[in-house]
């Protein structure tokens, strides 16, 4: 069996989260069929200007085929049309525009689909959003199966996708908060789904002294992995962090690991590493006392599954649909709506060491139950076959 | 994936955050109306600004700013170039009515005066709408909490009379409800009903 995975970038430098997601996936499935990678020669996920070289490279050993995007994004003229887009009274037309300025658009790969689709059983798109996926998986319903990566955002609710989500074979969910989202707004019930996720390589060994020695830290802290983001909810993050310092006398520190993209408050409760390695990433959890993830919008949270598969517990934005439901579901982090219950929920697992404990091992274990590499192998294995039938 | 809550060692994060929620609704009781009223607003704004996905520096300056400094259209001919930023300035001034016949800015630069002070009456417009909401959601907090308080009281009364009072309060209630009210006097455990506990 053949498949292939239509992916907006990929490449070992590119860590957004569904570019991160795809790579795994296709390096666990090479063990059980032929895995192809179709891609762009993009990097730059603003731009999508051409980085790489067209033509095929083998990555961990995947072979990777890159096409060239038509043109750059231009992220002022796309910005005003979204702009414009979500505020105002809109046509499909208007919609099928926003998707060619949104990019990237390769037409050369959605024609190498379009030729070459005898030669694969099935095409797994990667994000529902992108250009690739929306006209990828037009060329090729009867083949295709879909990992959406939505959030609850405004995007989802474009009549174009409505249509879409009823076209591939099979749907990869993230969380069973997607899978109902997408569910509810298209209903394509007919279309088989499962819930899978991604897993991580959680080591048997990492340690917290060394993440301490390393970046000079003493006491306990909370820790937070990820894009240093408004958008990501660290505006908030920081507002609330500082608010808790000055009413309590905490000895909680917060550790920021990620690219710095927005102002981080010079106070010296706060510190930032910068982009650190994986196994720096793992002592880290190793040593801190709990996970914070204060995104408003994510499908699914690659680190806040590593946290739980390392027993950490974790502290997470409750208006977030799905990193509550995770919490819920896993019984091993607390969450929050506003201030008054983010501080309350950060004095209870100081003042309940305990049963921040148990949480950590609630996590682990819903870590192995549901997202250890032989599941989520399997899960996609079992989709395909039921397809195939 | 199971959609099922795991068992596990008498931990249940749900019921955590029901305690947690009530201490934290217990707490507010103790602020005054205005203070949680500012407190509950401003979380509502931020609410606001962070899902309108903003520009990080738009976001920000929302944030810090009560009100945007109106757009001067005279510094489309300014320089701040240090040196030579005046005599640039003098050169424009002195070049304008030759750039004027290629292309007219005023009116533009006008206009976008113009939108600035009503952006900066609809953020105000904004602002105390969301206020205004929020102390309405905090009036409503309170005169829930008092029902609540006086129906459980009364519900208490009633169960602790004995049998002969509970029977003539409802006596009373459904000569009240049919129109009937042979006796003038209010009846002893309505008159005893009286907010004394307020």
């Amino acid at each position: 069996m053949k498949i292939a995975f239509a992916i907006q970038r990929y490449g070992l430098d590119i860590n957004g989260g569904a570019e991160l997601h795809c790579r795994y996936i296709a390096e666990r499935l090479s063990k059980y069929c032929d895995v192809e990678v179709l891609t762009t020669c993009s990097r730059d996920y603003i731009t999508w200007k051409n980085a790489y070289r067209a033509g095929v490279e083998r990555i961990n050993g995947i072979p990777v085929r890159r096409f060239e995007v038509d043109r750059e994004r231009n992220p002022d003229r796309f910005g005003r049309l979204q702009d414009e887009i979500l505020r105002l009274p809109h046509t499909e037309s208007d919609e099928l525009r926003w998707m060619d300025e949104q990019g990237p658009a390769s037409t050369r790969l959605i024609q190498f689909i379009k030729k070459n689709q005898d030669q694969y059983q099935f095409f797994i798109f990667f994000s529902y959003r992108y250009y690739h996926s929306f006209h990828g998986i037009r060329t090729v319903p009867h083949k295709s199966l879909l990992v959406p990566t939505a959030e609850p955002d405004s995007i989802i609710h474009f009549k174009i996708f409505k249509g879409l989500f009823h076209l591939p074979q099979g749907f990869v969910y993230n969380s069973v908060e997607e899978k109902r989202q997408i569910q509810c707004l298209s209903s394509n019930y007919q279309v088989p789904g499962d819930v899978v996720g991604v897993g991580s390589e959680i080591p048997d060994v990492s340690d917290g002294q060394a993440f301490r020695r390393k970046f000079n830290l003493d006491g306990p802290f909370l820790l937070f992995v990820g894009r240093i983001d408004e958008n990501k909810g660290c505006g908030q993050l920081f507002d609330f962090f500082l608010r808790f310092k000055a009413e309590t006398d905490s000895p909680l520190k917060l550790v920021l690991i990620g690219a710095e993209v927005m102002k981080i408050p010079d106070d010296p409760r706060i510190v930032h590493t910068g982009f650190i390695g994986d196994k720096d990433k793992f002592d880290a959890l190793n040593a801190c006392e709990l996970l914070i993830m204060p995104s408003f919008y994510e499908s699914l949270s690659m680190v806040l599954l590593e946290a739980w598969g390392m027993g950490r517990p974790t502290l997470a934005n409750g208006n977030c649909r799905v990193l509550m439901g995770q919490s819920i579901r896993s019984n091993a982090g607390l969450f929050y709506t506003n201030y008054e219950e983010f501080k309350r929920s950060l004095l209870y697992f100081q003042s309940n060491p305990d049963a921040a404990r148990m949480m950590g091992e609630n996590g682990r274990r819903f870590y192995r139950e549901n997202y250890t590499w032989d599941i989520i192998e399997q899960k996609y294995l079992r989709l395909m076959e039921k397809v195939r039938n | 994936m199971k959609d099922v809550k795991i068992p596990s060692h008498q931990i249940d994060v749900v019921e955590i955050m029901k305690k947690i929620r009530q201490s934290s609704a217990n707490n507010r009781t103790e602020l005054t109306r205005d203070d949680r009223t500012r407190r509950e607003a401003k979380s509502e704004f931020q609410t606001l600004i962070q899902n309108a996905q903003l520009p990080e520096p738009i976001a920000e300056q929302i944030k810090q700013q009560m009100v945007f400094e109106p757009y001067d259209p005279r510094t489309l001919y300014v320089s701040k170039r240090s040196g030579i930023g005046s005599l640039i300035g003098i050169i424009r001034r002195l070049l304008r009515p030759i750039t004027k016949m290629f292309l007219n800015v005023d009116p533009l630069a006008h206009e976008v005066y113009r939108l600035t002070a009503l952006n900066n009456l609809y953020l105000r417009a904004i602002q105390d709408l969301v206020h205004k909401t929020s102390a309405l959601q905090v009036e409503m907090y309170h005169n829930r909490k008092r029902t609540g308080r006086h129906r459980g009281r009364d519900e208490q009364r009633y169960n602790n009379s004995g049998p002969n009072h509970r029977r003539h309060r409802e006596r009373t209630h459904h000569r009240r409800e049919s129109g009937e009210n042979r006796n003038p006097q209010p009846a002893r455990m309505n008159s005893a009903a009286e907010p004394s506990a307020q």
